[in-house]
């Protein structure tokens, strides 16, 4: 007996000891895990079950495993500075020299590069401080959609591999809450919307098909 | 009864090492999708002609369908780190000032250079002796211990088994299994081999109750080799129930323990990563050495007119055994990093009955050659055993490697030299008295957890 109590606590102190890892969304099927790529692990602060905070030079990878069919969600509230940088269709080892798409976030407005080469500019969708947007990114395939709120940033192919992970830091001085995230599989999240289509248009009297 | 005991503990152990990837291996797993084909497109599907009620005028019938084709398959990328800090198989300590005066136990430096005729169940201490007792540490292991605010190198760990022995009176030895150890390591040298002020508190809970605060300087690891110097204070209590007791003369009571000590120890096979090692994955990690291994085994054929394994049989071609525990070759970064120096914990010499000689720690200077990469390399070596046997022994093995815990070979060499230092009845009476010999021998031999590294792996060729 005193052999199993000295395992547990040991056990205790080694596994739940990791302070640059933390999980989202613990009860969900999708439970996400992060990792604070940044030095100082104090750059992030959980603040809910889906909600954290990044502060200035936080950098954090967020994925769930095994899922690359991608449909990430957030929730962005700029506390103050100029912005978010997302990045994704990469890997957190050895970043930044992996191949990646980055969407910049900021209140100058929104752009989309492939490994630094720029996709798109948006000058009209700008992020706004104190003032929540949500942030749709998904991995579809070759296809890659970016949504704030109801604006299409970015909707295209890419011929970089779908990947798991969802980076993200703050623009220099900025400081960000993220809530209300959730990462679901691209085809279930399609058959939802499907259903929901479907439903809709029963109710208004057309014949489903 | 006691050789079937070794042979059992060895069996366990190297099942222990073999299976213990989880607690030494972190493996992190990238999924990357790649999508082959991702095309959406649209048909038509017409209406096969034909008569059709439908008037003159009438809208067509025919309907689109949009089909999206994806090919994808996932490549799955795996990366393995070391995840420890230190994990080791032995750690010896030779304890200076513990002991009363007439019950020092005498082990020699670093704890494992006794004197070999005193190794009986009887002995109780002797006076005169500088290494009083010792700290005798098997299957250790550390891991990084991430609290006040992730501050640097803290590391929780234990043993699977400890000693703590002041003298010969073994009512004071203290001892647990899986003792809790926090330790805390300044490091004054970040480069290989790493050298480390080191406090420690560790606790043990059972058969002993105790506590052990002690520092440390390490130097280590190369090769799995580190060197370490002592001091601390051990305090304990053995209840009357505990193993040390019931042997002891005093078995009528518990015993406390307290003493200060100041210790020289050596550790083998034990080998201690920094942090930033811990994020390097094993494929890149560096070594030093051209060989570790936990144990080979060679079966020879001397010569000698009594065998030492097969006394009872009428053929007599193997005559003898060489015995080598806890080996290390390190490189010597000199001549294209082929010469190198190595030692073992023990290396048992038995050419026959009566000529065979035992080296503690010996030194074993060799060259390294790949013959064929990845597979097959010789060895040829001159090793000098100085205690408790004083012999020369000159050799070559040639090896093939099946794993990286196994490996096969051929060994011919000469030995030449006697032990002319009292060793215990229990030895000398299982291979008889020993007498001076001089003989050449071949034979074969089997490495077991024993890994031979390719020269592209060695730290100085990267």
């Amino acid at each position: 007996m005193r052999i199993v109590i000295n395992f547990l606590i040991i056990s205790f102190i080694f596994f739940g000891c990791h302070p640059d890892r933390f999980s989202l969304n613990k009860r969900d099927d999708n439970r996400i895990e992060g990792f604070i790529m940044s030095p100082d692990f104090e750059k992030v602060e959980i603040t809910a079950d889906n909600e954290l905070v990044l502060y200035e030079g936080a950098f954090i990878s967020l994925r769930t495993l095994g899922l690359t069919q991608l449909f990430a969600d957030f929730t962005v509230t700029l506390i103050n500075g100029e912005g978010l940088t997302f990045y994704f269709r990469t890997v957190q080892n050895n970043f930044p020299n992996q191949p990646f798409i980055k969407f910049d976030y900021t209140t100058q407005g929104c752009s989309v590069s492939e490994n630094d080469r720029q996709i798109i500019t948006v000058d009209s969708i700008k992020a706004k401080i104190k003032e929540p947007s949500r942030i749709r990114i998904i991995n579809d395939g070759k296809l890659v959609t970016i949504t704030v709120d109801c604006d299409t940033v970015y909707y295209g192919k890419t011929q970089l591999n779908a990947t798991e992970y969802v980076l993200i830091k703050p623009v220099e001085e900025s400081r960000a809450l993220l809530s209300g995230i959730f990462f679901n599989d691209v085809i279930t999240v399609n058959e939802e919307i499907r259903e929901s289509i479907i439903y809709e248009s029963t109710r208004k009297g057309i014949k489903q098909r | 009864m006691r050789t079937k005991i070794i042979l059992i503990a060895g069996i366990i152990l190297s099942t222990v090492l073999s299976s213990c990837v989880s607690i030494m291996t972190r493996t992190e797993t990238d999924i990357h999708t790649i999508s082959e084909r991702d095309t959406v497109f649209s048909y038509e599907q017409k209406n096969a002609p034909g008569n059709q009620d439908m008037g003159v005028v009438y809208p067509s019938s025919r309907t689109f369908k949009s089909e999206r084709r994806l090919y994808q398959r996932d490549s799955i990328v795996e990366r393995k780190y070391p995840d420890f800090i230190r994990l080791g198989v032995f750690e010896s300590v030779g304890l200076i000032g513990t002991g009363s005066g007439e019950s020092s136990y005498g082990t020699g430096m670093f704890g494992i250079f006794p004197d070999f005729v005193n190794l009986r169940s009887d002995y109780r201490g002797d006076t005169g002796k500088l290494f009083s007792g010792g700290i005798y540490r098997i299957g250790v292991g550390e891991w990084r211990l991430r609290w006040f605010k992730d501050a640097a190198n803290w590391t929780i760990g234990t043993s699977m088994i400890e000693f703590l022995i002041p003298s010969a009176k073994k009512q004071n030895t203290l001892s647990s299994i899986f003792p809790l150890y926090l330790r805390k390591r300044y490091y004054l040298r970040e480069e290989i081999p790493y050298i480390a002020l080191v406090p420690t508190l560790g606790i043990g809970w059972y058969p002993s109750q105790y506590v052990n605060l002690s520092g440390s300087i390490d130097i280590g690891s190369l090769g799995g080799l580190n060197l370490r110097a002592y001091a601390g204070l051990a305090a304990g209590v053995n209840s009357k129930e505990a193993y040390q007791v019931r042997m002891s003369n005093e078995s009528d009571k518990s015993h406390t323990s307290v003493f200060p000590y100041f210790g020289l120890g050596i550790s083998f096979l034990d080998f201690v990563n920094i942090v930033p090692e811990t994020y390097r994955e094993w494929k890149d990690h560096e070594h030093s050495s051209w060989n570790i291994g936990l144990v080979q085994a060679s079966l020879i054929a001397a010569g000698a007119d009594s065998s030492a394994v097969a006394q009872n049989s009428e053929t007599k071609i193997f005559t003898g055994f060489i015995f080598k525990i806890a080996n290390a070759s390190v490189a010597l970064p000199i001549l294209n990093n082929q010469l190198y120096l190595g030692t073992s914990l023990a290396n048992f010499v038995v050419l026959g009955f009566n000529e065979w000689g035992i080296g503690i720690l010996p030194f074993r200077l060799g060259y390294w050659q790949t013959i064929i990469a990845d597979e097959l390399s010789t060895e040829p070596f001159i090793e000098y055993n100085y205690y408790p046997s004083n012999f020369l022994h000159i050799g070559n093995r040639v090896n093939l490697r099946i794993s990286d815990f196994l490996n096969i070979g051929l060994v011919m060499g000469f030995a030449s030299g006697e032990t002319s230092m009292g060793i215990g009845s229990d030895i000398t009476s299982q291979y008889g008295p020993p007498i001076s010999f001089s003989r050449a021998y071949f034979g074969v031999s089997v490495g077991i957890s024993d890994r031979i590294f390719f020269p592209e792996e060695l730290r100085y060729n990267r």
